[in-house]
């Protein structure tokens, strides 16, 4: 029978759209499209994304473990706090990696990736720029240099390799089981790839990503284009060494002198500098605008975090009190893994970072400690000698020397593989050679053994072995803070300080010919520290430690330290009232504090800046003639407590109060001299610099004791003083505050306007946490600095030494995973103000609701 | 004659006949839920692509496109299907569901998720069932040309 030509076309029209169809299916199943990932294996219900449902169910289990010598006990309380008991140390190291990996592992190889210049190989070329600015920095370098008993000698102890090998068994123990039966986590899947081990080096590297974050930073070349726009007048006076204001240093002196010594000019101004070339400024202005291209959080730009101790002499209990609430990037999963590690040679209890075996800030058996970052100059710019007829060289203690330089491929996903070469001078890695090549110190790229200095910290039992365990701390240089069970504090700023010859200017790039090199630190003995002082308290909160009698250089204001204001109010709470304890020696009189003290402090919002300008803005007020909605909104600021709490319509204004005061009084200046730099954290390019923080300072010395100073009259602006330009400021204020709110100032809650969010590590909205209305502000004890703000208290603890009650509690939860209910279990406690207790292993295992795992 | 007719055909798969489309279905059923078995024991060992291989086996075996392009899906919805259906059994996908949503943009409705892993699933079968009807139809009318010429 004949098959009519119709039917037969029909035949393969048939045949060609369901081969089109099916290579559109396949297409999509095996490579995916746009934000779409490969639909086949990651939708497989049974080895894709959907084994998050079973990977969150955690129960009561016996798994084996290659690399055990004895079994190993995990209890996790119902919170997921795991406490790890090992009968070896080796053991303990092992199950730490292994249970790390088991709920963070994906966060874990987002960390090194991202140290290592290796997130463009998973998400490609967007991360090109972070991976480029990594390889030339040297995270990895140092990391190897450290691992393979590189520069100097400084190569790991015995006992910090040999936790490091066992740390790095455990994780690939997980990686292996998770990948044999298809539960790595979701994000794995989705991006289409599969961890490789996990080595030693990792480790480190993701200790170098902290370090980083706390302590690279870019100050000298803001402080060069401010030179080059400001002046070098007004540069100088409004950007000190010394903070203008009055703040609280926990370490008053007297101090001994004794060199080297980079010498501080009087009155704690910089002192007298050259003019900045066209070429430095080129530079400068090449590495910032690269630097603010990088995502958030790779150049330190400021620190929020507190720390302080009550001797047992000033507590209720009798025993020594101790608090500490780092302030870092809050994202879901949590920077901390909280733990205790339990075995013959440690016994210690508190957070962790995951990628790293040991326990950062916690208690042992004797001690506790925590740490806020200190803030001090580790990061330098040279500016490179080079010339023509020394092509590829540069002068350097009068001779010409050829650079170092490494290569380095970076895979991209979805493109093409990138070759970078990194060039190398004696200080560092060349920066940029735009303009002038210019090459970069940084105190995080010396090879140290900080994994051992901490797995000291974990064994300490008094401030001996403390502070001893804590001279080979080299960056980020962080105030640790102590108390221990016989009721001591005590708190030392621990890390590299670098000096510089006297005729050096550290502030700015400096000649890289040799005369401004690096030529040591600090002797440890003399750097910032105090133990069991006749007060009864040691605090810190970025501030800087010490005074103007300090004789060493340590960074100046633009270097990010603190304004002091949470100092300074910490330090109002923690000192009795003076007519109670007029001497220093306040250990036996004044109020007797509790761990519930210590909560409240740490959830304080009262805002010291405002305490100190409110009241000098509402006398500014009285003369002026103010609408009836200002003189509503003025009524609303004096009766306000300077509290920032969600509820106040006051702290809206005067946060937008001190905002327009500090652009009233400054942006003339900015508009004026051109100045490059943004003075905030948006405009014409990032600075990752907060440079408000700096002038904040001065605003409020000048406001409280130079009102005519001239900053207040600016170019076109006339004469002008503080009350002036307050008065203007507040009429802008509630101009603003009526357009962006409604015209009733007593509907201008703080919650309105200010919010927070936990913000998923890998930038995934959907499993973010909030944006919601929350209290506090930049300078309160809470810190919720930005809209929203996203960087806060990551880890509350609070320590009573003579209850022997330990607390704490982190914003997240103990899984990466967004299926598992320890992914976002203690956001709320956290929320509230509210804490955990932090159980021994005995504790818990009799505690309810416990999973116990055998690892053997 | 049709030169359907004269190929090979599933077991248990013959032309429907008047009066007995329940049977039909019923038998359908059947075969969707005994292959759907193998299918889900590929994806447990990652093979995410066997319920579009099977539906191609199914589509050239099959005498019928529109019994084996239904049942290709049916395969792949139910390869795809019964593992969450155990799972949401078991311990509950719905925070993993939502989850999944939210990583794809869709807000944290779990349904979206649900739906598109069950449609990657039925896509794959009918995909597969599809392409194979589809080739067997061209290759068995050009194997009856090719006898009708010898014939004639």
């Amino acid at each position: 029978m004949k098959v009519p030509h119709t039917k037969r076309a029909l035949r393969f029209v048939n045949l060609t759209a369901a081969i089109v169809v099916t290579v559109g299916i396949l297409y999509l199943a095996f490579f995916g499209a746009g934000p779409l990932p490969a639909l086949g294996p990651a939708f497989n219900p049974l080895t894709g994304a959907w084994t998050m449902a079973a990977d969150a169910q955690v129960h009561s289990e016996t798994l084996d473990i290659a690399g055990l010598r004895q079994p190993v006990t995990v209890i996790f309380e119902r919170d997921g706090t795991a406490h790890i008991v090992a009968q070896t140390d080796d053991d303990l190291f092992v199950a730490i990696g292994y249970v790390q990996a088991r709920f963070r592992l994906f966060q874990m190889d987002l960390l090194r990736r991202q140290g290592e210049g290796r997130l463009s190989e998973v998400v490609g070329k967007a991360a090109l720029d972070s991976d480029r600015f990594e390889l030339q920095l040297g995270l990895l370098r140092t990391a190897q240099q450290e691992w393979d008993n590189g520069l100097g000698g400084f190569g790991l102890t015995r006992r910090e390799s040999a936790a490091l090998v066992d740390f790095s068994r455990g994780v690939n123990d997980r990686i292996a089981e998770a990948e044999s039966n298809h539960t790595l986590d979701v994000m794995f899947t989705l991006l289409g790839y599969q961890p490789r081990p996990w080595t030693p080096v990792d480790s480190l590297v993701v200790k170098g990503d902290m370090t980083q974050t706390l302590n690279f930073t870019d100050t000298p070349l803001v402080m060069a284009l401010l030179n080059k726009s400001l002046g070098t007048d007004l540069t100088t006076e409004w950007f000190p060494i010394q903070a203008p204001n009055a703040q609280s240093p926990y370490d008053p002196g007297p101090y001994p002198r004794s060199a080297p010594v980079t010498p501080i000019c009087i009155g704690g101004a910089l002192c007298p500098t050259a003019a900045v070339s066209d070429g430095e400024a080129a530079a400068a202005s090449d590495v910032l605008q690269r630097l603010a291209a990088l995502p958030p959080g790779l150049v330190a730009t400021g620190g929020d975090s507190n720390n302080w101790a009550v001797a047992g002499s000033r507590s209720a209990s009798g025993g020594a009190l101790m608090a500490g609430d780092p302030h870092l990037h809050l994202t879901l999963p949590s920077i901390w893994f909280q733990m205790t590690m339990d075995s013959p040679g440690y016994h210690a209890s508190g957070v962790s970072i995951p990628g790293t075996p040991v326990v950062l800030i916690g208690h042992n058996q004797h001690v506790s400690w925590s740490l806020t970052d200190a803030q001090n100059q580790q990061t330098f710019y040279y500016l490179e000698h080079e010339d023509k007829s020394h092509p590829g060289q540069y002068e350097w203690q009068g001779s010409w020397r050829a650079y170092d330089s490494v290569g380095y491929d970076i895979p991209v996903k979805g493109g093409a593989t990138q070759h970078l070469t990194v060039k190398l001078s004696v200080h560092g890695p060349v920066i940029t050679q735009r303009g002038q090549t210019t090459s970069v110190w940084w105190a995080g790229n010396l090879p140290s053994q900080d994994l051992e200095v901490l797995l000291g910290l974990d064994q300490a039992s008094d401030w001996q072995q403390f502070r001893d365990a804590l001279r080979g701390w080299y960056s980020p240089t962080h105030n640790f803070v102590y108390a221990d069970d016989k009721g001591n504090i005590g708190m030392i700023s621990a890390g590299y300080y670098p000096q510089v010859p006297a005729q050096a200017r550290p502030w700015l790039p400096m000649p890289g010919t040799g005369e401004a090199d690096v030529t040591g630190t600090i002797p440890y003995d003399l750097i910032p520290q105090v133990y069991d002082p006749p007060s009864g308290i040691v605090w810190s909160a970025n501030q800087r430690q010490v005074t103007d009698s300090y004789p060493y250089y340590i960074g100046t204001t633009s270097n990010f330290f603190d304004p002091g204001y949470r100092a300074d109010e910490i330090h109002r709470v923690l000192t009795p009232p003076a007519p109670a304890c007029p001497a220093l020696n306040a250990s036996t009189c004044g109020p007797k504090f509790t761990a519930g003290d210590m909560m409240a402090l740490q959830t304080d919002t009262r805002d010291y800046l405002a305490s100190e300008i409110v009241p000098v803005l509402i006398q500014s007020l009285s003369v002026e003639q103010l609408s009836p909605r200002e003189a509503t909104a003025l009524d609303l600021l004096k009766g306000w407590d300077y509290h920032m709490d969600v509820s106040s319509a006051a702290a809206t204004l005067w946060w937008t109060f001190w905002q327009s005061y500090l652009s009233e009084t400054f942006d003339p200046w900015w508009k004026s001299r051109h100045v490059p730099v943004s003075r905030t954290e948006s405009g014409e390019f990032t600075a990752t610099t907060q440079l408000d923080d700096a002038l904040s300072q001065d605003l409020e010395a000048w406001t409280l004791g130079d009102p005519v100073n001239r900053a207040f009259s600016a170019p076109g602006a006339g004469e002008r003083n503080a009350m002036d330009v307050m008065r203007k400021a507040f009429h802008t204020t509630v101009a603003n505050l009526g357009k962006q709110l409604g015209s009733d100032p007593r509907s201008w809650t703080w919650g309105r306007v200010h919010q927070r969010e936990l913000e998923n590590l890998a930038q995934i909205s959907g499993l973010s946490y909030g944006p919601a209305p929350d209290r506090g502000d930049a300078f309160t004890p809470l810190a919720a600095p930005d809209f929203p703000s996203t960087h806060g208290p990551s880890w509350r603890m609070v320590v009573d030494w003579g209850t022997g009650t330990f607390s704490g509690v982190y914003p997240g939860g103990q899984s990466e995973n967004p299926a598992s209910a320890w992914y976002t279990d203690r956001v709320q406690t956290w929320w509230d103000g509210l804490y955990s207790p932090m159980l021994t292993a005995g504790e818990a295992a009799t505690a309810g609701g416990t999973v116990t795992w055998t690892l053997r | 004659m049709d030169p359907a007719l004269n190929s090979p055909r599933i077991p248990g798969l013959r032309r429907e006949s008047a009066g007995a489309p329940g049977r039909l279905l019923r038998g359908l059923g059947l075969v969707a839920l005994v292959v759907a078995g193998p299918a889900i024991v590929g994806l447990v060992v990652g093979g995410w692509w066997v319920p579009f291989a099977l539906g191609l086996l199914i589509g050239v075996l099959a005498a019928r496109a529109r019994v084996a392009i239904p049942l290709g899906a049916a395969i792949g919805l139910l390869a795809w299907g019964v593992p969450l259906l155990i799972d949401q059994l078991r311990y509950g996908i719905g925070p993993a569901a939502g989850s999944l949503s939210a990583i794809l943009g869709l807000g944290r409705a779990g349904a979206y998720s649900g739906a598109l892993t069950l449609t990657v699933g039925l896509l794959l079968g009918l995909a597969g069932a599809w392409l194979g009807s589809a080739a067997r139809s061209v290759v068995v009318a050009s194997l009856a040309r090719v006898d009708g010429k010898r014939s004639g």
